[in-house]
């Protein structure tokens, strides 16, 4: 039977490094991921991820296994997201990944002899920006409370634990945020709003 | 919505999280209210646009990477120290002592001279130079003293040691705490 998350910890708290591993196993799509839906620029979200972890491990000595380790872990990914949004590392990650996509753009062109099928990745690429920037567009907290619940699955109250509201209130916050979106992406449900 | 359902108890049926009871009211409700059954269809629909914004794969150099970070986390027991502010600090203090040791101890230019040989280049003190008496073994002393106590200065060098063992105490006075409950 596979370790729990706290078993892992306990042993990682006791100095079996490779437990970090395990962990690291787990959780690492969990966390680069919403890291990335919450800077937009993949490697930066990777190098966010990897210093998520590295908290994890500074702080294996004080690991007591009160909470979830999930629960625990996403906090720290929320404040390490947020932490970048606000030094601007993802303005400067933005402006380096926006030549990238000049530089693929072009090379899309050049293999213009498969057209429609360009013209699908593009349109695709065209709907996935809409969403991303009308998620973008929520308040904080409303677009913290749908990357967790839509992407990442996790039940009301451990969404409510990290970011410290109650579940009436998180489940508030959720509707309020399908309302915006429904809103904001009506052309992409048909345009029937 | 359009306040013919609270807010939670929509959720918690698109998410199908209602209870049996919740449930069957909201469907009753639903076969009968077009504007509720628009509004559900609309968010399910959301709910699948919404999966189109899938992250790409994380690179396989992923783990690598943090190995590296790791690695330069814990080189030794007592970690980096010399990477520490309160570190740097007192070695700046140390060298600047050291040099201001070696300025007192050295001989005392000429300040009496004046005219355009005082403006000159500097040039090594000739040997004619009287020489400067040797430091006495008190002032040596003195000096080495200063040095000492710049070196046990708690808040020069004992303070990164107080850093990195911060949980360590934090750890002894929550058992204190707990015994004292």
């Amino acid at each position: 039977m596979a370790e729990t998350d706290q078993e892992l910890m306990l042993r990682l708290k006791a100095g079996e490094h490779e437990a970090l591993n395990a962990l690291v196993a787990r959780y690492r799509d969990p966390v680069a991921h919403l890291l990335f839906r919450m800077v937009h620029e993949q490697a930066l979200a990777e190098e966010l991820a990897q210093e998520v972890f590295l908290r994890v491990y500074r702080a294996r000595k004080s690991y007591k296994p009160a909470a979830r380790f999930t629960t625990w872990l996403f906090r720290i990914a929320t404040n390490v997201g947020l932490n970048a949004l606000r030094d601007g590392r993802m303005r400067r990650a933005r402006e380096t990944s926006m030549e990238a996509a000049l530089e693929s753009g072009t090379q899309l062109a050049a293999l213009a002899d498969s057209a429609a099928t360009a013209e699908q990745a593009l349109l695709a690429r065209e709907r996935r920006d809409q969403i991303r920037r009308a998620i973008e567009e929520l308040p904080e907290k409303q677009r913290l409370a749908v990357l967790f619940h839509k992407y990442q699955e996790l039940d009301y109250a451990e969404i409510a634990d990290i970011l410290d509201c109650s579940e009436s209130a998180l489940k508030s916050l959720l509707f309020r945020a399908y309302e915006s979106l429904r809103v904001r992406l009506k052309p992409l449900l048909g345009g029937r709003v | 919505m359009n306040g013919h359902w609270k807010e939670e108890e929509f959720l918690e049926y698109l998410d199908r999280r209602s209870v049996p009871e919740a449930r069957a009211r909201l469907e009753a409700h639903l076969a009968q209210c077009v504007d509720c059954r628009r509004e559900l269809e609309d968010l399910r629909a959301l709910g699948s646009v919404l999966d189109e914004w899938t992250p790409a794969p994380v690179s396989a150099a992923f783990e690598a990477r943090l190995r590296a970070r790791l690695v330069e986390e814990k080189p030794s027991p007592r970690g980096w120290p010399i990477l520490r502010p309160a570190f740097v600090m007192g070695l700046a203090a140390v060298a600047a002592l050291a040099v201001a040791v070696m300025l007192w101890q050295s001989p005392e230019p000429d300040v009496s001279q004046v005219g355009p040989q005082a403006q000159a280049p500097v040039v090594p003190a000739p040997i004619a130079v009287a020489p400067q008496a040797p430091p006495t073994e008190e002032t040596a002393t003195t000096a080495e003293t200063e040095a000492l106590a710049l070196l046990d200065n708690p808040v020069l060098l004992n303070d990164y040691e107080l850093l990195e063992e911060f949980d360590v105490l934090f750890e002894l006075l929550e058992k204190e705490n707990g015994k004292s409950l």
